[in-house]
């Protein structure tokens, strides 16, 4: 098959130039139906177990392969979270796979960024270079700090490949997306809070004891997630089993969801307003005597005295109490019961925990060394007064939702005993109010006592693994994705701690020696590098997986204040769709250098900003460590690779070669000549020899063909030896560690943010009062060092923060209805809007409203509509507002919508408006990239924006019918090797 | 006599479509057609009091299917072995009269092969001794397939658990096969096509 055949339905032109490049030699075959993929004796047909990676849960799943050709997916039955469900998502994997538009070898542009589409075939060689190219040009010219690299959607293989590119080049930013707003805020808050247990957060997987079924959980609240849209086929189906068991379930969501519909109540809230609610349950639990009064006592810091004098809001420090002794270090105070005293507080063992009897609630006169007489409360008393005035009135009112609704929840909830608990999803995080969600989410965990309990979603599943087999490893830090820190380690020094030291640089001369007589040590990246990345200073909740504001970034693109932003790299779908308001980034593209984008296939981005375009592997295409956010263990395989494709993890590894190479670039040369951390895309044999696996019972190691005859999955655990794993992590805070006192929270896990704070006798108890969030706004809490303050002190409490938009009278005014946006279960993040199946199943997003605020409109379900928010008066691009499809619905509260977020790759295609792939049918487009953000983290607004909605007409140029998506089928193309096979 | 059909417990089924998706993966399908749709069927009530339910629909089995007493050639014909309802296509002539007969629209017109076709309960994998790819990928474990005169097959089992939960399709004289279960406690049975809603209306039950 010719190129010109190839191309022949792709969304760009190619220039007059491109039939001129190399050819590829790629041959076609029709998918053919799947009944006769056996009925052919001769066909050569492989059953190849391997893992899905259509989002990040990692299903287990099983290939046909004839002929080497991809025919169809399905579940894998030895997967006992899914019995062998696999879905819409995961199905379309041929499609996506053998997509006609896929990027098929490396291109540069031709033309104006956001206006013209042309681009010519390149060698990866040169694409290469030219990225290297633009770094070095920058490093030179303006300084390393220019570069921006980002990634995304949680379906990305490694979301850590991008930060650690950045540590390695030695500055500049990163982000993804979600982080401030997906994920980040709960982990963050939630390690910081609750101590060494993975938080219930349900789109990861999260909170899988709740499905034990030797201790049926009582009852789960299911805040602002979907586990029937995010992982229908594993967390989707064990919540199905678990209501069949009996469990009972709350959901707190806008739309009366999959979930919310099989609930036992559900609890309407208007986006955004969740720490509102949380709150009023905190006082409701508080006021009505159902919290663990000995849990908390015990285990939390609810009876340490606070420190709010001088408007300060910390927990007191012993070494400022006259007559208290600090023989271990600094640490907290509590006034005890028994003796009458105020006391240092300590870490609790069988040995000395009845000398531990503290007064949970009171105000004390605290006499301080330096003569001052202080009152102070506990941290309880404090919460109780905190809260006071969130009512269940005053909630039902600030979140539209009947208080009947409220108090049928806290009854279920506050009388379930052991094993309930709050689990979480991503919309607590999209929004200002995101760290304090996350902490209250984490106060009624604490409150009810759920942390290790059997059946409680706050206890820490094990890992699924092979009873026989090791599976390889890849070499580099950036082989695993730590689950708690991303990645984020200190680039300047090895595994063990010890500086790095070169004996030559790049061009093999011999480096300076120090005093010790050794080559000097080396620093990749540095503390001003740290203390400049966009906004991390005011939100150092940032830090935790080292990102940047994102909208901090595209201001930097616009004015050059800070400092310019010159090259992008950008490893996602389309960022047009996913980051908020991208209309205010349109300006400051153009000041951009240069920009390269990782991907399958074409999105917006490409459009808009790309200036060469790398083409990357399908899930299929992929042989990589199967993750699922730590709770599997095995190796995915890949079933084909096309084209010039190859997995975007080499090709930082390829930009570091390159760069030591043809640049003489000291870093790039350490970390892929010194370090080898890196394999670049001539190394992939390597890899493959890495990723093979070892017997366990022979110690043999298996060639690549035994490791992928055995299948991804081969001899996994059972359900019953995986339950059985899990119930040792119950209770652990009372079990005892080497020092002989029980290991409570925050004691000798690796996760231990122990450089948040001056505490040095840590009491290990959980946090209601989040001292350490204080503590982390005035120091930073960075390996890098001590950082200078935020503007303001964070606050230690769940402070409600209005929306945004709502708060604003003018635009609250003016878009008076609340909108929302949430998951579906075809597609992950910005994915798959071009599977034709998928797009046939759900063509256009529908926006749902509620039937009063319909009527007032005139609008009808299955009318088109136009939306509209504040930002289509600053952002030229979408000035005439996004269009949807109305679903009138009672499932909403009154005066609120939601609306899926999307994008329509139709546009893309020849002769058509690229702009308008991302400004006709995209909620993100609305969403508001301004502040005021998060205090800590730095999240903006994705959910809870104000709109307002009109009868509209459907939208020229999208795809609707069926027929419409025709071009999108698959044209299947043989196994030629990838872009490895050079 | 058998009577193979499939058993949908609605008190599981979670809207993830992976069934109307994995059936077009499955059998081919081209764009266009659905032997399989997911509608949602409410919410009804008064906000905040309300309840809903998905409903997949494809073909009923019906005992008394007027697709098969229409059809001028025999091409609709019921399985003399399974009493499957199927199409032979040798013999569609494309009249669509089973199209317009079939009260639930799960008849599909192949726009290639200018047949009619529908859901064959995945003759290719019931033939080997395996449930139809809607069943072994559903989910919400919502689906079952089995002959309903065999009280030991997983349908029969289905419905046995829940008696009173028992529901099919409007019955215009056709006799339903296909068992529906909704539990009272998850909403009342819908008959009514009135409140159901499609994400793509373009094949919506009773066009």
């Amino acid at each position: 098959m010719a190129i010109s055949d190839l191309t022949r339905r792709s969304f760009m032109k190619l220039s007059a130039f491109a039939g001129a490049a190399v050819a590829a030699g790629v041959s076609a075959a029709a998918i053919k139906p799947t009944e006769k993929a056996y009925a052919d004796g001769q066909d050569e047909v492989v059953e190849q177990k391997t893992f899905c990676r259509a989002c990040p849960r990692d299903c287990a799943v099983i290939v046909t392969i004839r002929n080497g050709v991809v025919q169809k997916v399905r579940g894998n039955p030895d997967d006992f979270n899914t019995g062998g469900r696999m879905c819409a998502k995961g199905l379309s994997g041929v499609q996506a796979l053998y997509h006609p538009n896929r990027t098929k070898y490396p291109m540069k542009r031709i033309g104006e960024r956001g206006v013209d589409n042309t681009w010519e075939r390149i060698s990866w060689e040169e694409a290469v270079d030219m990225v290297a190219g633009a770094l070095d040009n920058m490093a030179k010219k303006t300084g390393r700090n220019g570069l921006l690299i980002t990634c995304g959607g949680g379906g990305n293989p490694k979301l850590a490949d991008t930060l650690g590119f950045m540590y390695y080049w030695g500055a500049g930013n990163t982000f993804e997306p979600g982080a401030a707003q997906c994920s980040m805020p709960r982990t963050f808050m939630s390690f910081g809070m609750l101590g060494a247990c993975r938080p219930g957060a349900i789109g990861d997987a999260g909170g899988p004891d709740v499905f034990n079924p030797h201790h049926p959980s009582p009852c789960a609240v299911v805040w602002g997630a979907g586990p029937a849209s995010c992982s229908p086929a594993s967390f989707g189906r064990n919540y199905v089993k678990g209501r069949e068991a009996g469990m009972k379930t709350i959901v707190v969501d806008p739309r009366f969801s999959t979930d919310a519909a099989r609930a036992d109540v559900w609890v309407p809230l208007r986006a955004g307003t969740d720490v509102c609610m949380m709150n009023a349950w905190i006082k409701w639990l508080i006021d009505n005597e159902k919290y663990d009064k000995e849990f908390v006592t015990k285990w939390s810091n609810a009876p340490f005295l606070v420190n709010s004098d001088d408007g300060d809001y910390t927990l007191l420090r012993a070494s400022m109490v006259e007559g208290v002794e600090i023989p271990n270090g600094e640490t907290y105070v509590y006034f005890d019961e028994k003796t009458q005293q105020l006391t240092r507080t300590f870490p609790l063992g069988p040995e000395n925990e009845t000398s531990y009897n503290p007064a949970l609630e009171g105000v004390y006169d605290v006499p301080l060394k330096d003569g001052r007489v202080i009152q102070c409360k506990t941290v309880l008393t404090l919460l109780r007064e905190y809260v006071q005035d969130f009512t269940l009135e005053y909630a039902s009112e600030v979140c539209h939702c009947p208080v009947d609704n409220i108090e049928r929840a806290l009854d279920l909830f506050g009388n379930a005993g052991e094993g309930r608990s709050i689990l979480s999803g991503v919309s607590i995080d999209q929004h200002i109010n995101s760290g304090e969600s996350s902490m209250a989410m984490c106060i009624l965990n604490i409150l009810v006592g759920s942390t290790y309990k059997p059946g409680s979603g706050c206890a820490d599943g094990p890992s699924v693994r092979s009873t026989r087999y090791r599976w390889g490893s890849e070499k580099g830090r950036m082989s695993n994705m730590s689950r708690t820190e991303r990645g984020c380690f200190n680039p300047n020094v090895d595994k063990d701690g010890n500086p790095k030291r070169y004996a030559t640089d790049s061009y093999g001369n011999p480096r300076p020696l120090a005093d010790d007589g050794l080559p000097e040590p080396f620093e990749y990246y540095n503390y001003q590098s740290a203390v400049e990345r966009f906004g991390y200073i005011e939100h150092k909740g940032l830090g935790y997986w080292a990102q940047c504001l994102n909208a901090g970034a595209g201001e930097a693109m616009r004015t050059g204040d800070p400092y310019p932003v010159k090259v992008w790299i950008e490893r996602s779908g389309n960022k047009f769709a996913t980051v908020a308001d991208m209309g205010g980034w349109l300006e400051g593209i153009k000041n951009l250098d240069f920009a390269v984008h990782h991907y399958m296939y074409p999105t917006s981005f490409t459009f808009e900003v790309a200036d060469v375009i790398l083409p990357t592997a399908e899930w299929m295409e992929m042989t990589l460590k199967a993750d699922a956010h730590g709770t599997i263990s095995g190796v995915k395989v890949a079933c084909a690779q096309l084209f010039e494709d190859v997995d975007d993890r080499f090709i930082y590894g390829t930009y570091f070669k390159c760069l030591a190479d043809n640049y003489h670039d000291e870093r790039a040369y350490h970390v892929y000549y010194d370090d080898d951390e890196y394999y670049s895309i001539y190394d992939y044999d390597e890899f493959i020899e890495d990723m093979c696996a070892t017997d366990g019972e022979t110690g043999e190691k298996l060639t690549w063909e035994e490791t992928k005859a055995l299948g991804a999955y081969a001899e996994p655990m059972t359900e019953d030896e995986y339950w059985d794993l899990s119930e040792k992590t119950y209770y652990t805070n009372e079990k005892i560690d080497d020092d002989g006192l029980y290991k409570g929270f925050f004691a000798t896990n690796e996760r231990l943010p122990l450089d948040w704070s001056d505490i040095e006798e840590l009491p290990r108890k959980q946090m209601i009062f989040h001292d350490w969030l204080v503590h982390c706004g005035r120091y930073g809490a960075d390996v890098w060092g001590e950082l200078p303050p935020a503007s303001e002190d964070y606050f230690p409490l769940p402070k409600y923060i209005e929306p945004a938009d709502s708060a604003d009278p003018e635009i609250a005014a003016k878009y008076p209805l609340f909108c929302s946006n949430g998951r579906l279960p075809f597609f992950h993040h910005s994915t798959l809007r071009n599977a034709p199946f998928l797009r046939e199943t759900y063509p256009a997003p529908e926006i749902w409203i509620d039937p009063q605020a319909a009527a007032e409109r005139g609008i009808e379900t299955g009318d088109w509509v136009n939306i509209k928010s504040a930002r289509c008066e600053t952002s030229e691009a979408i000035k005439d507002g996004i269009y949807a499809i109305a679903w009138v619905t009672e499932g909403i509260a009154p005066g609120c919508c939601y609306m899926e977020r999307f994008w329509n790759p139709e546009f893309l295609e020849e002769g058509m408006d690229a702009r308008k792939s991302w400004t006709t049918c995209n909620y993100n487009a609305l969403a508001r990239r301004e502040g005021p953000y998060n205090p800590s983290i730095g999240s903006y607004t994705l959910r809870g924006i104000g709109v307002e909605i009109a009868k509209s007409s459907k939208p020229e140029g999208i795809w609707y019918e069926p027929q419409d998506f025709e071009p999108w089928m698959p044209q299947a193309t043989e196994n030629t090797g990838g872009g490895y096979r050079r | 006599m058998s009577r193979y059909c499939i058993v949908v417990d609605l008190d599981k089924c979670i809207d993830c479509k992976a069934c109307e998706v994995g059936c077009k993966y499955e059998n081919d399908l081209p764009l266009g057609e659905r032997w399989n749709r997911v509608l949602t069927c409410g919410p009804y009530g008064t906000f905040p009091d309300l309840s809903l339910y998905y409903l997949p629909v494809m073909c009923q089995q019906c005992e008394n299917a007027p697709c098969v007493k229409v059809c001028p050639t025999g091409a609709s014909y019921r399985d003399p072995d399974t009493n499957v309802v199927l199409v032979d296509k040798e013999k569609c002539i494309g009249c669509k009269y089973c199209m317009m007969a079939c009260p639930y629209s799960v008849r599909s017109w192949n726009q290639t092969e200018k047949v009619v076709e529908k859901c064959t309960l995945c003759a290719q994998r019931t033939s080997a001794g395996e449930v139809p790819f809607c069943v072994y990928t559903c989910c919400g474990d919502a689906r079952y397939y089995g002959d309903l005169d065999d009280p030991n097959s997983d349908a029969s089992k289905a419905i046995a658990a829940k008696p009173d939960a028992v529901h099919s399709l409007k019955d215009f004289g056709n006799k339903p096969a296909t068992v529906y279960l909704l539990s009272d406690k998850y909403g009342q049975w819908h008959e009514d096509a009135q409140g159901w809603h499609d994400t793509n209306a373009f094949s919506a039950l009773g066009e």
